[in-house]
């Protein structure tokens, strides 16, 4: 397997303050990599400099390939007058200004959104809205995916069909590369081959399964309040 | 029934008339960009600008068509390079707007062979378009429509979500720039008919309520269309009726039926 992400001692400030320092990691080709953290660990920040967003940094960053992205914040006017199907087109079209419909249906199907693509994007909740960015993503057919909390906002049906989507693609496309932030530290733990815990800095990277609790509680203050009452203690239980 | 026979009859009325309707036609096509970028403010903005273009054209012995023209490309592309991440288009151009007024009043009051009805281009007399604009606001309308046919889906994508399209690269800069350019083309064959003051009617207006009605581009742009056609032949043959003025007419028709489709926004 090749690299297809490759981040060196990557470092961003603004006024003086660090919002990301010492950051060294690899991805790659085919890796499903969760990233997780506390708000304001710099989440968003890492994703905005891979996809180019954020071009001020110091260090070495090189993303490999097309890139998909479904921002955390959607930048979309969503009062302008345009289909659902038409919107999820917009990678799409990226790739050689030519639309292939059929494409663009199946993945609506896929997010749950058949039944809504003729209708207006105002008229989507903002859950399905979610969805509707996840096909765009999807639909640039990307070799890196990066997903800024894709599951924000969706109801736990959906969620898990956001998982089972994003396992169906892994498997369908297995050099497909997925880096997704998210809050949904079960799920994380589920689905994603590797995890790491970004506050400020990289504070663990690894496989999915060698990740420990003590490394959570570094990045996570209120870590044992959250592990009291939840439903995915199984999952670090067994360690 | 008059009105019919006078416009056979008359060339001057024909001509305005015909060159009118044009003109709210073309308004109405970049109506929707305007509203959607949240530009309200460009069609004042442009229509102050070109002030500062006639009093140069006055000034110089120039035609004072292609000094506005000119000076509404100036215009835009100033907009274009000021306006950034935190400073919006509409700061840009109130900014611009002033600047280019100020421009324009000094080059006015420098005492020279300046003898020219400021009011009348403030106002704009519609009885004054004549073929030659007829001809240039036709060939304006053809450039547009061409852009409009060709990019459409770069349009719809830049106007829906700028920031993803840029992700895509998309071409949006060049889109953004001929968005600009296109209003200033329109603006400048606007203040002929309706004068500077009344420009933003004709310009915001048709989009608000393609807005509330619309299901697509096509049906924005059609909506829009058919609003400013309707509104300018209704105040148009108001203003011949009751001895108006055409330009104020427009205005008064275009707002009356605004009211009630606010209720859908
Ligand atoms: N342009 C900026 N100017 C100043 N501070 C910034 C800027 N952008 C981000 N920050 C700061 O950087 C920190 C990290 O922000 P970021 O959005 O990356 O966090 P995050 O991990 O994505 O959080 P969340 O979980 O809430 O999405 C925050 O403290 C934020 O205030
Ligand atoms: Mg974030």
């Amino acid at each position: 397997m090749s690299v297809i992400v490759e981040v060196r001692n990557l470092r961003f400030s603004v006024g003086g303050v660090d919002i990301l320092k010492d950051v060294s990691f690899d991805v790659e080709e085919g890796e499903f990599v969760g990233i997780i953290g506390p708000n304001g660990a710099g989440k968003s920040t890492l994703v905005k400099i891979l996809v180019g967003e954020i071009k001020k940094y110091t260090g070495h960053v090189r993303v490999l390939g097309r890139v998909g992205y479904l921002p955390q914040v959607q930048t979309s006017r969503r009062d302008f007058p345009m289909k659902v199907r038409e919107f999820a087109a917009m990678g799409a079209y990226a790739k050689g200004r030519k639309i292939s419909w059929d494409k663009v249906k199946e993945t609506l199907e896929k997010v749950g959104l058949s039944n809504k693509s003729e209708h207006l994007i105002r008229e989507l909740s903002p859950g399905e809205f979610q969805r509707l960015s996840l096909a765009r993503a999807i639909l640039a057919e990307p070799d890196v995916l990066i997903l800024d909390e894709p599951e924000a906002g969706v109801d736990e049906m959906g969620r898990a069909r956001f998982f089972e989507l994003l396992d169906d693609l892994k498997k369908r496309i297995p050099h497909l590369t997925v880096l997704m932030v998210s809050h949904d530290i079960g799920m994380v733990f589920q689905s994603c081959t590797t995890v790491m815990c970004l506050n400020r800095t990289l504070h663990c990277h690894g496989p999915t399964s060698e990740i420990k609790i003590e490394d959570l509680k570094k990045i996570f203050v209120d870590f044992d309040l959250w592990i009291k009452g939840n439903r995915h203690y199984e999952i670090f239980h067994r360690k | 029934m008059g009105f019919v026979q006078d416009l056979a009859r008359f060339e001057f009325l024909r001509i305005s008339f015909v060159g009118g309707i044009l003109v709210a036609v073309l308004a109405a096509i970049v109506s929707p960009f305007v509203v959607f970028r949240r530009m309200e403010f460009i069609g004042d903005g442009t229509a102050h600008a070109t002030f500062a273009g006639l009093a140069l054209a006055f000034l110089l012995g120039f035609d004072h068509r292609v000094v506005s023209l000119l000076t509404a490309i100036a215009f835009a592309l100033s907009v274009s390079a000021l306006s950034r991440r935190r400073v919006s288009e509409n700061s840009a151009i109130g900014i611009l707007l002033s600047f280019f007024m100020a421009l324009g009043m000094i080059l006015f009051s420098l005492p020279k062979r300046y003898k020219a009805n400021v009011i009348g281009f403030l106002f704009g007399d519609i009885l004054l378009v004549n073929k030659t604009d007829v001809w240039m606001t036709l060939f304006v309308l053809t450039f547009v429509l061409v852009f409009l046919i060709a990019f459409r889906w770069e349009i719809k994508y830049f106007l829906v979500d700028e920031e993803m399209a840029k992700f895509f690269k998309l071409k949006t800069g060049f889109v953004k720039v001929f968005i600009l350019l296109f209003i200033s083309l329109v603006v400048v064959t606007i203040v002929k008919v309706v004068g500077i003051v009344l420009t933003s009617a004709m310009l915001i207006i048709p989009g608000m309520v393609a807005k509330a009605f619309a299901r697509g581009f096509s049906s924005l742009l059609l909506v829009s269309v058919v609003y400013n056609f309707v509104t300018f032949v209704l105040g148009f043959y108001l203003a011949y009726r009751f001895d108006l003025p055409p330009g104020p007419c427009i205005v008064m028709v275009s707002f009356s039926l605004f009211l009630p489709v606010l209720k859908f926004l």
